[in-house]
C-alpha cells in the first residue's frame, strides 16, 4: 500500500517535468510571457537580469501592498551570473526594505528538478536576528516564497538554516516541510 | 436507614465491640487515625461554614508562628503526589503560604474573576465564596489554608520538609435502598474489588482522610452487614463492606466523584443503571459491570491520588503450580458492533465465581483502564513464542491505542492483568460466560465512548475543544511593549478560554498549560487524536514596526464553510467587547499564507480558528492585553462565540 502510494507520486512528478523541459527546449530566443494570462505560463522567459523581488512596502507605497504589507520590485541584477534563483534571493536579502532578517546570508540554494523543490541554506542570522511577530514571520517567508514564484521550474520552498531544518520560525508555519511557492498572476500577466 | 460516621463510634461503643478494631489484617495493614470525632456530619450548612472559617483562621494564625522565612517556596501535595506549579506556592513576608489559585482545581473547584475584580471560587458541588488575592508573576495568589478549609481538605503542615499536603474528608457512608453513598469533601478518585470467603466489597478512596475515627457500623441491608473504615495508608481510606453472600454491584458514578455510588445487587440480577453516567449493557451481556472513566479534569490538574500502576512482567510469567490454576490463555481484539469495541479475554481453569474473580479499574496519568483476573497466569500460546504482549488495532479505533498485558504484583499472589491505553474518556462493560464444560471463562470488555456529559447537540457540553496557546518555550513571539512576551499572553489567555470552557461544561484540552515549546505538527495532532469537535488557537500578533498595526483579527482556514463560520461568530462577540482593541473581523488564513494557511488549522479537525487577540507591538492593544479582566472579556468573548455557533448548527 505504501511503496504503491509512492510510485504513484513519483510517476506524476515525471508527467509535471516532461512538459517543462520541452517549453524550455522550445523557446531558443528572448521570450516574454504572453497572453492570455493562465496559471500555468506557456512560455518562460528567457533570464535578461530583470528580476521581481518582494519586501516590506514602504511609508506612502500601503496602498500597493498585499495584505501582508509586502511589495513587488522590478530590479536589474547580475545576469551574467545565469543563476536567476540565487541573484533574485541575494537582491532581496540585501534590499533596503527587506523583511529577511538583518545580517542573513544565502549560504546555498539548490533546485531539485524532479520535484521543483527549491533548497534555501540560510544562516543562522535568518532565525537569530529574527524579533518575533505572525506578521513578521509572514513577510519573511511570503518575500521568499513570493520572489521563487515567479520561477517557473521552482514549486516550492524548504528552508534550512545553517544547513539544518528548523521546527518554525515565529511560530505560526512549519518549516519542517517545504512551503509552495506563490504565484503573482497579476505580476505574470502584467509582465507581457 | 442512616448511617453517619458521627454516630459509627456511639454505636460501636454501644454494642461493645472494640472501637480499634476497625478492620482486621486480613483488608490489610491499617494505620488507624482519630480525628474531628465531634464535627456532626448532619450539621446545617451553615454552622460547618462557620466552623471552618474559625479553623481556617486559626490554622492561619498557626502557620504565621511557624513560618516566618519570607520567600521561601513551598511544596503542595494533593492526592498523595505533589502537585506541578509554574510558580510554586511561597511564603509571604506575613508568614501566609500563599499558591496560584490554579491549584483550586486539583479539589474539583473552579474560579474566575466577576465583572467587578472580585477572585470568586466554585466549589465541585457549585457553592461560591469570594477570596482575597495578590497578584505575583502575573498570578493570582491566595493565601492556601484558608483557600483549601473553604473546600473541605484538611490540611496538614511540615515546617521541615515545607510541604502542605490536603486531604479531602471522607464525610459519609452509608447503604440506602441497596445503594452504597460515600461523600467526600471533594472529588476523589477511588478503586472498588470484591473478595472471597468471606464475602466482601473493598471501596479504596484515594487522597483522603476520615473525617471521624476509623470504626465498623451494622448496616441495615439485607446484603451488607457492616460498613467497616480505616485508614490504609496516609493517603488511602478503606471501606470494607461484610456482605452476606457474594453480591453483584454496579459503579454509577463517575471514577472521580464527591459522591461515591455503588449500586449493589444480588447475583444473577442486572440492576439497572441509575445515572446516566452508567451505559446499557450490550444486549448479549449475562451479566455486567458497569463503571464510566472520569471526564477528563482539566490537563495536569487531575487529581491524581490512584496507586500507581505495579510494574508489569513480562507475558508468560511461569506457573508456580500451587493454586494458581486459572490461566489467561487468549487475548484478542474485535469490532462487531458500531462504536462498539471489545477486547475478548479467556482463561482457562476453574471458574466456581467467575465474576468475583476479576476486577477493572481507571488509571490516570496516562489514561488507562486495568483488567485483572484474580490469582491467574498468562499462558497466550502465540504469545510467548513471539514475546508479544500487546494488540494495536488495526482500525482507526477512536477510543484506545493499544492493549497490552502482564503480570501485576499488586498482591499476594499476582494477577493477570490486562491494561487497555485510553486515547479519551470511555464507559465500559464487563460480561462473563463461562466456556462449556466449565473449561474456563470468557470475558468481553465493552468499550465505548464515554456519554457521561454529553448535551444537546446544538450545546457544547461534553464537547471536546483544543485550547491551543501560541507558541511556547523557544518560540517567545513576539516581545511586547512591556517585555512580556506573545507566549505569555497567548497562555494566559488560553488558560481563561480553558476554564470558560470548563463552565459552560465542555472538555477543553490545552496543547500547552506551561512555557514549553510544541512543535506545530504536535498541537494539531492532539485534535487528531483526541477526535477533537473544535479547534482554537489563541495568538497576538506583531507586525514589523511600532503601532503599525492594531486590532483583533480571528483567522479561519481556507475556504472551508464551517470554519468560517465559526470565525464569524467568534468575531461577532469580539466585536461587543468593551476593550480598547477594536475588531478587525474574519480573514481567511490563505490572507496570511497564501495556499497553505496557518500551520496548526491546516491539520486540524475541523472547524479551526485562529484568534490574533491584538498587536502586542501596539502601545493601546498591549496596555489593553496586560490587564487580567481585559483577557478574561476576550477569553469570555470566544468562549460565546463558540457557544453561538454550536447553537445555531
Amino acid at each position: 500500500m505504501f511503496v504503491s502510494a509512492l510510485k504513484h507520486r513519483s510517476r506524476c512528478s515525471a508527467l509535471l517535468v516532461v512538459p517543462t523541459l520541452l517549453l524550455l527546449a522550445g523557446c531558443g530566443h528572448k521570450a516574454v510571457v504572453t497572453t492570455p494570462p493562465s496559471p500555468t505560463p506557456v512560455v518562460t522567459p528567457v533570464f535578461d537580469g530583470h528580476v521581481m523581488i518582494y519586501t516590506v512596502a514602504a511609508e506612502g507605497q500601503t496602498a500597493q501592498a498585499d495584505p501582508n504589507g509586502l511589495v513587488p520590485v522590478s530590479i536589474i541584477v547580475n545576469a551574467a551570473g545565469k543563476d536567476p534563483a540565487r541573484e533574485a534571493i541575494n537582491a532581496l536579502i540585501t534590499s533596503p526594505h527587506s523583511a529577511i532578517p538583518q545580517g542573513t546570508k544565502l549560504l546555498d540554494i539548490a533546485i531539485d528538478p524532479s520535484t521543483g523543490v527549491a533548497t534555501l541554506n540560510f544562516s543562522s542570522e535568518f532565525r537569530d536576528n529574527f524579533h518575533g511577530g505572525d506578521t513578521s514571520e509572514a513577510q519573511v517567508l511570503n518575500s521568499v516564497r513570493e520572489t521563487l514564484g515567479q520561477f517557473q521550474n521552482v514549486q516550492a520552498v524548504q528552508f534550512l538554516v545553517a544547513g539544518k531544518k528548523i521546527d518554525t520560525l515565529g511560530g505560526t508555519e512549519d518549516l519542517t516541510v517545504p512551503l509552495p511557492t506563490i504565484r503573482d498572476e497579476k505580476e505574470a500577466a502584467s509582465a507581457g | 436507614m442512616e448511617y453517619l460516621f458521627d454516630r459509627l463510634l456511639q454505636s460501636r461503643l454501644r454494642s461493645g465491640l472494640d472501637p480499634n478494631r476497625a478492620l482486621d489484617g486480613a483488608d490489610g495493614g491499617l494505620v488507624m487515625i482519630l480525628r474531628y470525632p465531634e464535627i456532626t456530619i448532619k450539621s446545617p450548612s451553615l454552622l460547618k461554614f462557620l466552623l471552618l472559617s474559625i479553623s481556617a483562621a486559626a490554622a492561619l494564625f498557626v502557620l504565621a508562628q511557624t513560618v516566618s522565612c519570607a520567600s521561601t517556596t513551598v511544596k503542595l501535595v494533593v492526592g498523595g503526589k505533589e502537585a506541578p506549579f509554574e510558580v510554586p506556592p511561597y511564603v509571604d513576608g506575613g508568614g501566609t503560604v500563599m499558591a496560584p489559585v490554579d491549584f483550586v482545581r486539583l479539589l474539583g473547584a473552579n474560579y474566575a474573576l466577576n465583572s467587578g475584580g472580585a477572585l470568586v471560587i466554585t466549589t465541585a458541588s457549585g457553592r461560591t465564596f469570594t477570596q482575597a488575592f495578590v497578584n505575583s508573576l502575573d498570578r493570582m495568589m491566595v493565601p492556601l489554608q484558608a483557600t483549601s478549609l473553604m473546600l473541605g481538605a484538611s490540611t496538614y503542615w511540615s515546617p521541615e520538609t515545607l510541604t502542605f499536603t490536603l486531604k479531602a474528608k471522607l464525610e459519609m457512608a452509608r447503604v440506602q435502598d441497596n445503594t452504597l453513598l460515600i461523600a467526600t469533601s471533594y472529588p476523589v478518585y477511588y478503586k472498588t474489588q470484591t473478595l472471597d470467603s468471606p464475602a466482601r466489597l473493598v471501596v479504596d478512596v484515594f487522597g483522603a482522610d476520615l473525617d471521624s475515627p476509623s470504626a465498623a457500623l451494622p448496616a441495615n441491608s439485607n446484603m451488607v452487614t457492616h460498613i467497616r473504615t480505616g485508614q490504609l495508608d496516609p493517603d488511602t481510606v478503606r471501606l470494607v463492606l461484610d456482605l452476606t453472600r457474594p453480591i453483584h454491584f454496579q459503579v454509577a458514578s463517575s471514577l472521580q466523584t464527591n459522591t461515591i455510588q455503588l449500586a449493589l445487587g444480588t447475583k444473577q440480577t442486572n440492576t439497572a443503571p441509575i445515572s446516566s453516567l452508567a451505559v446499557q449493557p450490550p444486549p448479549h451481556t449475562t451479566s455486567v459491570q458497569v463503571a464510566a472513566a472520569a471526564p477528563p479534569a482539566p490537563e495536569g490538574n487531575v487529581p491524581s491520588g490512584l496507586v500507581p500502576l505495579p510494574p508489569i512482567s513480562k507475558a508468560g510469567a511461569p506457573s508456580n503450580g500451587s493454586q494458581q490454576t486459572t490461566k489467561i490463555i487468549n487475548v484478542a481484539y474485535k469490532t462487531d458492533t458500531p462504536n462498539i469495541y471489545q477486547i475478548v479475554v479467556t482463561t482457562a481453569g476453574p471458574t466456581d465465581s467467575a465474576d468475583q474473580a476479576y476486577h477493572s479499574f481507571y488509571l490516570d496519568h496516562p489514561n488507562r483502564l486495568a483488567f485483572d483476573v484474580s490469582s491467574s497466569t498468562i499462558s497466550i500460546a502465540d504469545a510467548a513464542e513471539s514475546a508479544l504482549s500487546s494488540i494495536v488495532p488495526s482500525d482507526n479505533n477512536p477510543l484506545f491505542r493499544s492493549v497490552r498485558w502482564g503480570m501485576a504484583d499488586s498482591g499476594q499472589i499476582p494477577d493477570g492483568r490486562i491494561v487497555v491505553d485510553l486515547i479519551k474518556p470511555v464507559v465500559y462493560t464487563v460480561s462473563t460466560e463461562n466456556l462449556p464444560d466449565n473449561s474456563g471463562v470468557q470475558y468481553t470488555i465493552s468499550i465505548q465512548q464515554s456519554v457521561a456529559p454529553t448535551g444537546p447537540s446544538n450545546s457544547i457540553v461534553g464537547k471536546v475543544v483544543i485550547v491551543d496557546a501560541g507558541h511556547g518555550g523557544k518560540d517567545t513571539g513576539a516581545p511586547g511593549a512591556s517585555g512580556i512576551y506573545e507566549k505569555n499572553f497567548t497562555l494566559s489567555i488560553a488558560k481563561l478560554v480553558r476554564d470558560a470552557l470548563v463552565q459552560a461544561g465542555a472538555q477543553p484540552i490545552m496543547t500547552r498549560s506551561d512555557d514549553t515549546f510544541i512543535p506545530l505538527g504536535d498541537r494539531s495532532q492532539m485534535g487528531i487524536d483526541a477526535h477533537a469537535d473544535y479547534f482554537i488557537s489563541i495568538h497576538c500578533d506583531s507586525s514589523g514596526s511600532q503601532n503599525s498595526h492594531s486590532g483583533d483579527t480571528v483567522y479561519y482556514h481556507g475556504n472551508v464553510a464551517n470554519c468560517r463560520a465559526l470565525a464569524h461568530a467568534i468575531a461577532s462577540r469580539l466585536s461587543q467587547l468593551d476593550i480598547s482593541i477594536q475588531s478587525d473581523g474574519i480573514k481567511s488564513d490563505y490572507v496570511r499564507f497564501p495556499g497553505v494557511g496557518f500551520s496548526v488549522l491546516r491539520k486540524s479537525p475541523e472547524p479551526a480558528v485562529l484568534v490574533e487577540c491584538g498587536y502586542v507591538n501596539d502601545d493601546g492593544d498591549a496596555k489593553c492585553l496586560q490587564d487580567l479582566s481585559n483577557q478574561q472579556e476576550i477569553a469570555t468573548g470566544i468562549v460565546a462565540g463558540l457557544r453561538d455557533f454550536v447553537a445555531n448548527q
